[in-house]
């Protein structure tokens, strides 16, 4: 990608209000998808159904913004029709791309309709360049959205090997695990994220306050225990504190959200084409307030590379969204290769 | 019904190793899958010291498929993923999807567990590729299991995780890479 071509925003909508803050607030693309399992956010009262996304896109091509549509679960052989179907809505209805990790349903979409942009979720899980090259090569696809695992050596060494545009996470939640490789939340509720599209299912996530403290559970598995100064998150097997070795810990890693927008002009020299925030679950007002500032921030970099500088306000608004929580480079700030 | 012996999670010294596969050449085991599937930066045991245990196992009568790490995330992993896959003599078992097409072409590779493969159409794609055994993830029900072999292509031989500890994750973090071994 040549540096004068500014790196594109990616922001994330969980409805119709979501998606106009997004575009309001400068979003290049808007990522959405339906009120069903065929996406990773399945979770109640979010997403879109044909009317309010048919809604959506019409209010983004009217502003010369793109939308697509994350249909990046995996089905199975007894409700295969349910991601096909949503793979032709998206079609009929002029989505401008949808984001698929099964490779399956990459091939259906392939062949039923040949001009339908594919971008490879992170869900499929394509670390490196043999993999994203198989795909773009049996599926044309045009997008790779790559797991939150790599250190920018790595990024630097896929985008001189691959044609296929390269889009990165650069603000929100952080899996601990990567990314459509984890069964940590279908062994303690019995229904897999990568099949039924929700990792720690509302349904299965129970509050309590006891004499110890307040307890957030999964399934009935006890995931953490809080203090009275201490600040509760939505209970995910891997962000949990558990006994070990009589020590009680953050036993997998410490709960943090990633936060990559000093690297913003190092992602503009290795050839990134796009930045992705996460965060479909979030409100309207939280979407439009990052993507506001990652706008503001990608604008500065293209009007004046050498003099880009993360802005005091930027930094402050964004430690103050991310609720408190620490912030990372996540497996960026890892200097070995 | 076969019985085949998944690859080694643990990080064993080497000799514990070497003494544990010893072990199995009078095992009633069908076939055993061996070599690294965590993390290349386990240097205890060699890419060589593994071609040694396979072919002992060979001698023993025993079929050897070589496995592939579950993630390929630095060159150095695709270097040794190009090794393997292009051993010329012994089954591969395929991890990660950047091993597929490494893989294509070579006799009866092995679609292992850590490939997200769900549905027939998937399935069938990786059969068209050479594949000619699936092990399906373990977080498959036994419908998604049934529905993915309902249709099964020709000469598609399936195998089932029956026992033993349950990898449920992969992750890589302040520089340790994993398969998680909770259950």
């Amino acid at each position: 990608m040549a540096e004068d071509t500014p790196i594109e925003l990616v922001c994330p909508a969980g409805g119709l209000p979501a998606l106009q803050a997004a575009v309001d607030a400068g979003a290049d693309w808007v990522y959405a998808g339906l009120r069903d399992d065929t996406n990773a956010r399945n979770f109640p009262a979010l997403n879109f159904d044909d009317a309010s996304l048919a809604a959506g896109l019409r209010y983004a091509h009217q502003r010369g913004r793109k939308v697509v549509l994350a249909i990046n679960t995996y089905p199975q052989a007894h409700n295969w029709t349910r991601w096909t179907d949503a793979i032709d809505r998206a079609q009929r209805l002029g989505a401008d791309a949808v984001i698929v990790a099964d490779p399956g349903l990459l091939r259906y979409a392939h062949r039923q309709h040949p001009k339908l942009e594919l971008h490879l979720s992170v869900q499929g899980s394509a670390t490196s360049y043999e993999a994203i090259n198989f795909f773009h090569q049996q599926f044309g696809i045009r997008r790779a959205v790559l797991p939150r695992v790599l250190s920018l050596a790595q990024l630097e060494l896929v985008a001189s090997r691959t044609p296929v545009e390269m889009e990165v996470f650069g603000f929100g939640g952080l899996c601990v695990m990567v990314e459509g490789r984890c069964s940590l939340s279908g062994y303690a509720c019995g229904t897999s994220p990568n099949m039924a599209g929700a990792c720690s299912p509302a349904h299965a996530v129970r509050w309590a306050e006891t004499p110890l403290g307040l307890e957030s559970r999964l399934n009935g598995v006890l995931i953490d225990r809080y203090g009275k100064r201490e600040h509760a998150a939505y209970p995910t097997v891997c962000k949990g504190r558990y006994e070990s070795l009589g020590e009680t810990y953050h036993a997998f890693e410490e709960p943090a959200s990633l936060n990559t927008l000093e690297l913003l002009p190092e992602f503009a020299r290795i050839g990134v084409r796009a930045v992705k925030l996460e965060g479909r679950q979030r409100s309207p007002a939280y979407v439009a307030q990052v993507t506001r500032i990652w706008r503001e921030a990608i604008d500065a970099l293209a009007r004046a590379p050498a003099r880009f500088r993360v802005q005091p306000q930027w930094r402050a608004e964004l430690a103050r969204l991310a609720e408190g929580s620490q912030q990372t480079l996540g497996a960026f700030s890892r200097p070995w290769k | 019904m076969k019985l085949a012996l998944g690859p080694l999670s643990y990080h064993w010294p080497r000799q514990r190793v070497v003494d544990f596969y010893a072990g199995l050449a009078g095992s009633p085991l069908d076939a055993v899958y061996l070599g690294e599937v965590v993390c290349l930066r386990r240097t205890e045991v060699s890419y060589e010291d593994w071609l040694a245990i396979a072919a002992d196992l060979r001698a023993a009568g025993k079929e050897v498929v070589l496995s592939t790490q579950a993630l390929i995330e630095s060159e150095g992993d695709l270097k040794r993923l190009r090794r393997v896959c292009g051993n010329g003599d012994y089954r591969i078992e395929v991890n990660d999807w950047n091993a597929v097409p490494l893989a294509a072409g070579s006799q009866g590779w092995v679609a292992g567990p850590h490939l997200n493969v769900y549905n027939p159409e998937t399935l069938q794609m990786l059969h068209e590729l050479g594949a000619r055994r699936w092990v399906p993830p373990v977080e498959c029900a036994r419908g998604t299991v049934a529905g993915a072999l309902a249709a099964r292509p020709q000469g598609l031989e399936a195998e089932l995780f029956a026992h033993g500890r349950l990898p449920l994750a992969n992750g890589f973090w302040n520089g340790r890479a994993g398969l998680e071994s909770l259950a």
